[in-house]
Formats: structure tokens, sequence, C-alpha cells
């Protein structure tokens, strides 16, 4: 490992976000946090922090907000936390990453240009080099407030597994000499195949340059000055606020965002999805992330830990395979796990402690450490998390999930995007239940799940065109193995704020602290009645109390149109009656009248 | 992790990597000799054995550490033996089975009786591994005649010399194979056309075949050279051997001796395998890509193994290994590890 450097100057840090604030991974993601999942055996945070340690960064600066604990002790214990100066620490952060970055500015800990990256990257990018690079650009034009990188996925391939994969893309203008932005949008193709395009942002580029399939792989390289501005700017919360908010309504300070792209022979990708799991996986095991290859990565004494034999399969010396087990390609066999005579792997992550049994058929899997699958299965596209057990003659087929501790019964038979997670029921009493029972296997302990909002959307029907963007946040939860691209429906860089939190939280926050709100917003406005305030102090009122609730813009926008119109009927029906009446306030309800 | 910034580092030839090996070894049983007074030469054959499953461990594919290993390792064997008073009599070689005795119990001799012999056998063992490349120059210069055309591929240091040592004295023709995907032949071509009686000249490898029936030589370098005549070399020396064998050409392969392995050849051993992105761009998700860097040659294709201690037949490879190592150093085993092996005391 390296050593701190004496001029603080020279100091690299790096900030790296261990929450990703949406429940991509839900059930699964309940007890383990998603910096923590095991990709190709080794805890994905660790391929973020393998990179950045390759870049030279001398320090590193953690932010979760939930499984604080887990985290904290993992960065403690990893051989890549060793290769830093001084060992990643790890704080909290409660909102998307606007709240971080506040933290970061209060504590005065950043005292340089500094890298941000999220927790589940996965690149071999030359992170140095961009550093370098940004720092060349600050000193030519000092407004540069950040460096976004992008991944580019075209080039003669368009429809590449990863563009598929991504939930969303991006279509950039930027200057073609310096690199500077001057328009992001996500793109969507309107019905006649047109995508739009800012003519201000085009006009005021110099030489422009046009890129499509961008991928936001929420890495940044960000300059001292934004802790600062997120400080001064309340409501920004991710990225993409900071950067719509330099590139729309940029007056004052004159700051730009610069846009860098990989290409060619870089490899990055966020495993933000169950999708981009299997397919970064994939990628791994092919050695398109060299030199992160899952020889190199796994442990201290790596180059002993794997044997590497041909098509890409790595066999750990710790683990044993039968003779007759055959190992196709792009397999990954981890320490003490066991693979049972007559076993045809292909495509699979065995972790360490896993058994396979006789028989066994698995294609496109992934065993996390300690699940037990028996003789005579075949498993393809599937995912079984910790200590889960497939008993004897199963067939999982088609993107099933089995979350930890969960075993699913002798002769079962699960197809397509079937998520089973433990039921309430005691340890490990087989279900009584003959439904369950039917699906699930005599022996099995275990439930299909179903998230809060799967009822609401079987309750309003299965329609996808029509639904509002709540809707549609939950059709891409529920639908963990989720293959379209939203294109059409995602809103305008909408953030996740609206989704419930990876801690569990059922119901969305949006119904419980409205009504608060709007009661707020309805006393203001009496107040302001009664009081005569001019407009202006009413503005200033409203946008305290915005800021108090923590409402973003655009709901605070639809609720003070909504309340203000309101008011006057609420008025007369007071007149009417002279005592308080609690408001109920539903939208749905007064517009369906 | 350090073997990804190994490539960043300065490339070191083979033979000065194997000094490196031996200058850490003799500090180390130095070390160990003054520290422990009651060390027997077991101990010391002990602590070389693990540093070689260490440095096996480190990097799968450099065969040159775990030789240099094993040479210091039949010193002290050596050395063990003069020093209980016997004679090469009691050494069991493939000449002196019947006569040989008992196996011979290193842990009777003390480890201070060796010492000054030991480091006078090391220091000669240094002095052979640093002018390797030298002595391989003259014997290989040797076999180019005048106005002949060699055919080489890629980039190799000990090809460069010999080639170089060559022109000295005559004129001759040069054709390397621009090995793809780092294409270091054209590093060897610049280095060639500085040399004035050399007319070097670039093809592709896949063009090798069509060029063979004009050459009368073939003069390669190879990573290693397997025990029984395979070889791990550059990617790409396996297609053309072939092809020299088909036409009947020659194949001169230049390696010093401390690359020859005990192992024998086999598919299996080990490779590294470098980023299909430097063959194609884009990951396509139906495609297979691999890049593997070094070639695994079956034996069979080589004629003369030119060394640093002069020419050597395929067939006799066996009897340089006796030379150089003892036998029961041939195969040294991964469960000698040890938790401290794995420590560079010293780089």
């Amino acid at each position: 490992s390296m050593s701190k450097p004496a001029d603080e100057k020279d100091l690299v840090q790096a900030v790296v976000l261990a929450d990703s604030f949406n429940s991509r991974f839900a059930p699964v993601a309940r007890s383990l946090p998603r910096a923590l999942f095991p990709l190709a055996g080794v805890p994905l945070i660790d391929y973020a922090l393998n990179c950045l340690a390759d870049a030279g960064v001398h320090e590193c600066i953690v932010y979760c907000r939930s499984h604080y604990k887990s985290l904290a002790s993992h960065l403690a214990s990893s051989p890549q936390s060793k290769r830093f100066a001084t060992p990643p620490v790890v704080r909290n952060a409660r909102q998307p990453l606007g709240d971080a970055i506040r933290d970061l500015d209060q504590s005065r800990l950043i005292k340089n240009d500094f890298i941000l990256a999220p927790a589940d990257l996965v690149t071999n990018a030359n992170l140095a080099e961009l550093l370098a690079e940004h720092k060349r650009r600050r000193v030519k034009d000092a407004n540069c407030l950040l460096t976004l990188v992008m991944r580019s996925t075209t080039g003669g391939f368009n429809a590449s597994a990863l563009m598929q994969a991504q939930e969303r893309s991006f279509i950039a203008v930027s200057n073609a000499d310096t690199g500077c932005l001057r328009m992001l949008s996500p793109a969507g193709m309107d019905k006649l195949g047109r995508i739009r395009l800012e003519r201000a942002a085009l006009l005021s580029c110099g030489r422009s340059r046009l890129w499509t399939g961008l991928i936001d792989l929420g890495l940044a390289v960000c300059s001292v000055h934004v802790p600062p501005r997120f400080t001064d700017e309340f409501d920004y919360r991710s990225l993409d606020d900071l950067v719509r908010g330099v590139l729309e309504h940029e007056e004052i300070l004159g700051h730009t965002v610069s846009l860098h792209v990989l290409g060619g022979q870089e490899y990055a990708c966020r495993v933000s999805n169950m999708n981009l799991y299997a397919l970064v996986t994939r990628h791994l095991l092919d050695n398109w992330v060299y030199p992160m290859t899952p020889a190199s990565m796994s442990g201290s004494r790596a180059a002993t830990e794997h044997q590497v034999r041909q098509r890409n399969v790595y066999v750990s010396r710790l683990a044993s395979v039968h003779r007759s087990a055959r190992l196709e390609k792009s397999v990954l066999i981890g320490p003490g796990a066991q693979v049972g005579s007559g076993c045809h792997l292909v495509n699979c992550v065995i972790g360490s402690n896993c058994r396979v049994g006789d028989r066994t058929r698995l294609s496109d899997c992934y065993l996390w450490p300690g699940a037990v699958v028996s003789s005579d299965c075949n498993i393809s596209r599937s995912l079984l998390c910790h200590n889960s057990t497939v008993l004897d003659d199963s067939q999982l087929t088609d993107r099933c999930v089995l979350t930890h501790g969960v075993r699913v019964g002798p002769s079962v038979v699960l197809t397509n995007c079937r998520l089973i997670v433990r039921s309430g029921r005691s340890e490990d009493s087989a279900s009584t239940d003959e439904e369950v029972k039917q699906q699930l296997g005599k022996d099995s302990n275990a439930a299909v799940y179903k998230s809060a909002y799967s009822d609401r959307r079987d309750e309003a029907g299965d329609s996808d065109a029509d639904s509002g963007p709540e809707n549609d946040e939950d059709s891409v939860e529920l639908e963990i193995w989720q293959t379209t691209l939203m294109a059409d429906n995602v809103e305008y860089l909408s953030s996740e704020s609206d989704s419930s939190s990876e801690a569990g939280n059922e119901v969305p926050p949006a119904e419980v602290g409205e009504d608060h709100f709007k009661r707020e917003l309805l006393d203001v406005l009496q107040r302001a009645e009664q009081d005569k305030h001019p407009v202006d102090t009413m503005v200033v009122e409203i946008n305290s109390i915005k800021h108090a609730f923590c409402v973003h813009i655009d709901r605070l926008k639809a609720i003070l149109a909504y309340t203000i119109l309101l008011y006057p009927l609420l008025k007369c029906e007071k007149d009417d009656e002279s005592e308080d009446c609690q408001v109920e306030i539903t939208p749905a309800e007064h517009f369906s009248q | 992790m350090q073997q990804q910034q190994q490539p960043a580092a300065k490339e070191l030839h083979s033979n000065q990597l194997a000094m490196q090996v031996v200058r850490r070894l003799s500090k180390r049983l130095q070390k160990r000799q003054q520290a422990e007074s009651g060390a027997t030469a077991a101990d010391l054959i002990q602590m070389v054995r693990r540093e070689a499953v260490a440095c096996a461990g480190r990097d799968p594919v450099d065969a040159v550490s775990q030789n240099a290993c094993r040479r210091v390792l039949k010193i002290l064997r050596e050395e063990a033996v003069h020093s209980l008073g016997a004679s090469a009599q009691l050494l069991s070689s493939l000449q002196n089975n019947l006569f040989s005795e008992r196996p011979i119990d290193y842990s009777q001799v003390k480890a201070d009786s060796l010492r000054d012999a030991v480091s006078a056998a090391i220091k000669e063992l240094s002095l052979e591994l640093e002018t390797s490349l030298d002595d391989l120059r003259s014997h290989g210069a040797a076999h180019i005649g005048e106005n002949e055309v060699v055919l080489t591929l890629g980039y190799s240091h000990s090809v460069a010399r010999v080639l170089q040592t060559a022109a000295a004295t005559r004129k001759f023709q040069v054709i390397v194979c621009d090995s793809g995907p780092n294409f270091s032949g054209s590093r060897m071509l610049q280095l060639l056309k500085t040399v004035p009686q050399i007319d070097a000249s670039l093809i592709t490898d896949a063009h090798a075949f069509a060029v063979m029936s004009r050459v009368h030589r073939c003069l390669l370098s190879a990573q290693t050279v397997f025990a029984d005549g395979g070889l791990r070399a550059e990617c790409g020396t396996h297609g053309l051997l072939l092809a020299a064998k088909r036409h009947s050409v020659p194949v001169l392969v230049c390696t010093p001796a401390h690359k020859l392995a005990p192992a024998y050849h086999s598919v299996e051993r080990a490779n590294v395998y470098l980023n299909p992105a430097c063959l194609l761009e884009e990951n396509l998700s139906f495609a297979e890509v691999h890049c593997p860097k070094y070639d695994l040659v079956p034996p069979g294709l080589v004629t003369l193994f030119v060394t640093n201690l002069g020419g050597l037949a395929p067939a006799h490879l066996h009897r340089c290994l006796a030379e150089q190592y003892h036998q029961d150093d041939y195969s040294i085993d991964a469960g000698e590890a040890d938790g401290d092996a794995g420590v560079l005391d010293d780089e």
C-alpha cells in the first residue's frame, strides 16, 4: 500500500457511494447491502476500490445509508482496502447523493479535486489518466465544475447487450475540442424515431459533437467546488440535478461541466439491476475487464487460488470437482465448493462452500456462498443467494431468484421471474399450505415474493401505458430481471427520490408526508389571506416549508397549483360550517368527480 | 494488484530475473545460517523449496524463478554430499544407479560446514547466469550462414543479439513475423534496420507459410522449454513451426539454459490471457474471444535448442536437465507452501 503524500495538494481522494437509493434488488438486498453482493466470488465494492487504488487514490470515503455495520466490517478486512494510504472510512447519509456531498462539505474532508464513484461500478478504465486530464482542463478553464464520465456503446454494434440491459441511455452534445458539455438528455425516441435536441445548446457550442447511446456510470471527477455548490443548492439530490442545474440554470458563477466518454478497450458498467449483474459476471469471466480477472481479484494469495483452464474456467485449488463433471466454459468455482459427478456447468459462478449434486445441469446461474443444489437438477438463468437449497430433481429456469436461506422442495418446476423468499413461518418447518406445497415442493420453507406494489398493481390492472410515474417505478421494482428499456415511460431525468428504500420500507413516502405538507400549505395560504401578506412573503414561507418537508420541486408545483385552486372552495365550505373540519386530500378522488 | 502494475515496470530479461532470485536466496541462506546455529542442510533445502513454491504462486507462467531455485537446491545437495565425506559414487544418477548407496540423509549435515562451499558455488552460478546471453550469442551466430534467409517471430532479446553477432561477419536476410495483437515484430524490425549487414523485412503471421519455402532457417525464442521438447512461446509460434515442419526447414530455438523446466508439456500448462478488447473492441454477446499470450507448442517440432552451453538436440534435453537440477527437485509441490514463504525479504 502507498503512503500519504507529504504535500496536501498531491492528496488524491475518492468518494464512493455505497447506496443507490433504489430497490432494484429488493428482497435480496434487505439482509445484504448491494455493495457486498458477491460478483464472481468477490464483494461488489472491491471492484470499485481496486480500480481506485490502481488510480493512485490515497484516501477513500464511503457513504452508505443502511447496513452500515456490515459495510464497515467488510472494509476493515478487505484486501483491497489495504492498498490505500489510509483505510476507507464509512459515513452515513440519509438521502441520495446530495446529502452525502453536503456532509462532505460540512466535515471539510475534501482538499482537492476528487473522484466520485458508485460502489457497484466495475471498470478497468484508467482513472489516474482521467484525473490528470481533469486537472489540465481546470488549469485552462477554471470554471469547469466536474467531468462526467460516461461509456459509449455505439460503434458498429448498436444493439450490444450492455445497452439493452440499461434502464436508460443518454444523448449528449459536447464541444469536440474541449469536451465541454452542452446538453444531456435521456434518449427517448418519439413515435417517428426522432430525438429532441436543444437548439440553444447546439448554437452556443463551438465545434460540437453528438454522442448517442451513452451509459451513465455515476462516475465523475469533481472539482473542489462541488461540495459547496451542493450546500448552496438545497434541493440537489443527485448528480443529475447538479448537471441539469449547471446546464440550464447557470447564470452567476459560469460553471461548466465536461464530458469524457470511455470507449474502445475500456470496460465500465454499473451493476444496477439483475440483468446487468448477470451480464457483468459473464464479462468478468470472459476476461473483458482485464486486468481484473477472477483469478487476480480473489484474495491476497491470488495467483495460487485458482487454476485457470481453457475457455475461461477458473477452479479454486481448494474446491473438489468430480472427474466426470464437465465444466464447459466461463465457470468460476470458489474454494470449498464441491461439484458432483456427471454435472454439466456452463457460464456459472459457484461460490465458496457450495455443493452441487450429481447429474445436475447448471447454466447461466450464480450460486452465492453456502448454496446447495442437489442431484438431478436443471437450473438456468437463476440466482441462488446465501445458504439457499434446491432439493432433488428440480428445475429452475428463466430468471428465478432464491433469497437467503430458502429451501425449495424436491421435484419442483419454477419458471419465469419468480422471486422466492423465506416465508414468515418458523425456521425449517415445511409449509403446510397446499398451494405453496404444490408450487414450491413439499419440503420447502418458502413463499413467492409479492411486494406491496404488486397488490395495488393487480387491482389496477396490468396496464403499462397509462399508469403514472409511480406505477412505472413499481413495475421496475417487481421485475427483478427487467429486460425492456423503459425509455418511453421514464420521466425527464427523474431521480429515484420517490422509490422506497432498501431498508424494506414498503409504504412510499409520498403518501405519508404529503398530507401534512398539504395542510401546512393551506395554513400558509390562510395566514397570508388573513394578514394581507404580500406575494413575496408567501413565496418565502412556501419555500421554507418545502425544504422542511423535503419535497421535490416538481411535486411542489403540482401540490401548490392544486392547493391554490382548492383554497377558495374550502373557504366557501368553511363559511357554511363554522367548525374546523379535517381536510382529506386525495387528488385521485377529487379529479374523478 | 502488484501483478497488474508489472507491465509498467522495466522489463527484466530472464537472466536478470534468475540472478535476482539467486541473490535473494543467498541472502536468506546466509541469514538463516547466522541466526540458527543448529540448522541442518535439510532445513536449508526445505526453505529453498518453499521459496520455489512461492515463486510459482506469484506468477504461474514464470518458470525461470523456479529454475533458479532448483539450481540453488542442486548446489546445496551436492555440497551436502561432499561434506559427508562420501564421493560421487553415493550420488544416484543415471550412470550410477547400480553402485549408489542408501539415500542421503541431509539432516546429518550441519549448515555451518556448507557455508563457504555453497557461497562459492552460488557466486559461480551468478556469473554463469550473467554471461548466459553472451555465450548464447556466440553459439547461435555460428548457425547462420552467408546469404541465408532467416525467419523469426516477434521480438526477442536473445534472437536479436544472435542476429547482431552474426551480422558482424556476414550478410544475410531476415524476415520478421509481426505477432499480433501487440505487434512486437515491428520493434524487432526497428532494431534490425540499424544493423547494416542485415536485410530485414516484415510480414504478417499468416504470410509465414507462403514464404516458408524460401527460408533456410527459423530462429525463434521461447519463454519456457519443457523437458520433452515442448515450448511455451509467443503466440503464433505453433503455426510457424508447423509450417516449418511441412517445408522441412530447420528450427533453432535460442534459449538460455535456465529456461529449461523439468515439467512435461501439456496444453493445460499455465497461460496468460490478455484483454479480448485488443482483438475485438465491441463485446459481442454471441462470440467467445480469447487472447492468449503464449502458445503451448507440442514436442517434436524443434530441430535444435541453442543454449549458452552449446547446441542441444531435443533428445538430449534430459541430460542437460540432470546436470542442472537434482532429480528430487523436479517436481515441487504446491502443498509445501507455508505462511511466511510468500514474503519477499528484499527486492
